[in-house]
């Protein structure tokens, strides 16, 4: 029977809750001989991805991208994360964030599968279609 | 000069005050894998059945439709062109089930699946979005069939009436003619309060461009609708095309107009959503068909219907067509779309071959609304042809014996050669009703019994040349009224003898 990224990425997250480091060690190596047996190596990418998301969705860790035009400040980051934890109370944000000179100004904010794209480049190109209809 | 630089300026001005830059929250994913139109995609935990996706891609938005909803992933089907889109590309719900535009607009045009246009003659201006997938009236919106779709095919108008709201399927093998009676059909809407839509299933371009331009040549176009999706276009496409057809008759039917639809033809589309379903993983059935085939085409022909008064009064006529192959009637397809129709035309190759076109085959045809979409005047000479002709039928295989024949017999075959002779008609020339009534008139009051077998297609286009060159009040009476009485057929006949008169 054919195991999923995601059913060994669970397997791993599942072997992995309440253990010490030691113990983890060992886990970890178990787990890696049985991806080599099952001749799945070359899928850890896609299982360590899929173990991230069951881990932060354990955890009620939202990872939040942010790529905007130029270094956000700390200001505008408190006033991301209220919004956030407005939707997401009891979460741990974790933050990355991307330069992308494109937007001109404002920031693309991505959360759970969500976007909010608040750059000028994205206003730009609504006002054109709003001024062409 | 100034002045209308300033008006263009103050336009643009008031344009961008009344912008609102609002925030939106979009779900995004990623494209897991893409081939041969067919992505998956991760993330979108949110997304909606047969909601539009859209792929961002070097060249722009690519848009698809989500069609899978799995545990983890997403199965979408790519409506445009699936090369440009890659693994690892954004993908944005935009929370709108497929839609096409549709409104008066769309008369006159030739527009792809998703409503954009084909023919080179602009952007098309929308009244409206209308849903693709829709759910087809219900039993209490619906009224009886009772008004007639006049085909101007004298074999399909006398012997498989078809009516207003109606769904009669056209069937038989390739070449037979049957786009033929599709379009012979839309050209005699024209002063018929018809509006048209026709929709071309992984037909060839070039096909329907001579079709597009016959319609063209004989003023259909006026209110006609082509949607086309050729052979070259993408699977996906061929699947929405007939649903996008009925989504544009839909906005004249709710308007209580009443509209023609042709699905040329079923079985491509049938093709097309197999190698969808094949793609997505879905389990193959019979044929490798997906379980679902039958359902594929009963909810599109469910929406072809008669409303009554109070959901005003529109209908939708459908006639799907079905290719055979090698005559076989019996193969899946071909008996899913007969059991969902309300009747069938079948054209044979044999009779096609031997010069009977159209090749109407009037024993396997069969309308099941009947004689409730005829006129009154057709109803009353055209009501025993079919049996005329199913007699003829098997007196001619009988009479190839050589036997002797009684009187009544040899009248009989007489009669049934020139009944054969009136129902071949050329493409491209409807008759209108009362010239059809006119014609069977004479055939069966006896007045064409005189008249050489071969000389019976003369004589019939002598005799319509001759009612349009004058001004006949029964023939008038008989276009508005359909009524048809004594003084009616004395009219009629006073007609044809002068007629012949005049001929000798």
């Amino acid at each position: 029977m054919k195991v999923s990224d995601s059913q060994y990425a669970i397997s791993l997250f599942e072997a992995t809750v309440g253990k010490s480091k030691k113990d983890l060690n060992k886990v970890v190596d178990n787990f890696f001989n049985i991806l080599a047996t099952d001749n799945v190596l070359n899928h850890w990418p896609k299982i360590a991805a899929e173990f991230r998301k069951k881990y932060n969705q354990a955890n009620k860790i939202i990872e939040v991208e942010v790529i905007s035009a130029k270094k956000m400040d700390s200001e505008t980051k408190a006033a991301i994360e209220d919004r956030i934890k407005n939707d997401y109370p009891d979460a741990t944000l974790e933050w990355s964030e991307k330069i992308k000179k494109s937007l001109i100004g404002g920031a693309i904010i991505r959360y759970n599968g969500q976007e909010i794209n608040l750059s000028i480049e994205n206003n730009l190109k609504k006002m054109s279609k709003h001024l062409v209809s | 000069m100034s002045n209308t630089k300033d008006y263009i300026i103050e336009a643009i001005k008031e344009k961008i005050e009344n912008f609102e830059a609002e925030a939106k929250i979009e779900s995004v994913g990623r494209v897991l894998k893409v081939s041969d139109g067919i992505a998956l995609v991760s993330g979108l935990s949110d997304v909606m059945m047969s909601e539009i996706l859209e792929f961002s891609t070097d060249q722009g938005i690519v848009k698809g439709v989500a069609l899978n909803l799995e545990e983890t992933q997403i199965g979408v089907i790519i409506l445009g062109d699936y090369i440009l889109v890659k693994e690892g590309a954004e993908v944005k719900g935009t929370g709108r089930i497929l839609e096409v535009p549709v409104g008066e607009a769309m008369i006159g045009r030739v527009v792809n699946a998703l409503g954009e246009p084909l023919d080179g003659q602009g952007t098309i201006k929308a009244t409206a979005y209308y849903p693709v997938e829709k759910i087809a009236p219900g039993v209490i919106a619906r009224q009886s069939v009772h008004e007639p779709v006049q085909t101007g095919i004298k074999a399909i108008d006398s012997m498989i009436p078809i009516g207003r709201g109606q769904r009669e399927l056209i069937i038989g093998d390739r070449q037979i003619g049957k786009t033929a009676i599709a379009i012979d059909t839309i050209i005699n809407q024209k002063g018929q309060n018809m509006k048209c839509v026709y929709v071309a299933i992984g037909q060839k371009e070039s096909k329907i461009a001579n079709i597009v331009a016959k319609l063209e040549e004989a003023g259909a176009m006026e209110y006609t609708t082509v949607v086309l999706a050729g052979s070259s276009h993408p699977a996906p496409l061929l699947y929405i095309a007939p649903y996008t057809g009925s989504a544009i008759a839909e906005y004249f039917l709710d308007k209580g107009e009443d509209v023609l639809i042709i699905y040329d033809d079923l079985s491509k589309h049938a093709n097309a959503y197999r190698e969808i379903s094949l793609l997505l993983r879905r389990p193959p059935g019979r044929e490798a068909y997906p379980g679902d085939v039958f359902y594929l085409h009963s909810r599109l022909l469910e929406r072809a219907c008669k409303l009554n008064k109070d959901f005003g009064g529109g209908s939708i006529t459908a006639l799907p067509i079905i290719e055979t192959q090698a005559g076989d009637v019996s193969a899946y397809i071909p008996t899913n779309v007969i059991s969902i129709t309300d009747g069938q035309i079948y054209l044979e190759p044999d009779l096609f071959y031997q010069g009977n076109r159209p090749a109407v085959n009037a024993g396997l045809s069969v309308s099941r609304v009947g004689s409730s979409a005829q006129i009154k005047a057709m109803k009353k000479v055209a009501g025993k042809l079919r049996i005329e002709a199913a007699q003829y039928r098997e007196l001619a295989a009988f009479a190839q014996f050589g036997s002797d024949l009684d009187e009544e017999t040899k009248k009989k075959l007489e009669r049934g050669k020139r009944l054969y002779e009136i129902f071949k008609q050329e493409q491209y020339s409807p008759l209108a009703v009362e010239n059809q009534v006119l014609v069977f008139y004479a055939l069966i009051s006896g007045l064409l019994d005189d008249v050489e077998v071969k000389e019976i297609i003369n004589f019939e286009k002598d005799l319509v040349n001759y009612v349009s060159l004058g001004q006949y009040d029964v023939l008038e009476k008989i276009k508005t009224s359909g009524d048809w009485n004594e003084e009616i057929e004395k009219s009629l006949a006073e007609l044809i003898n002068n007629f012949k008169k005049s001929r000798a």
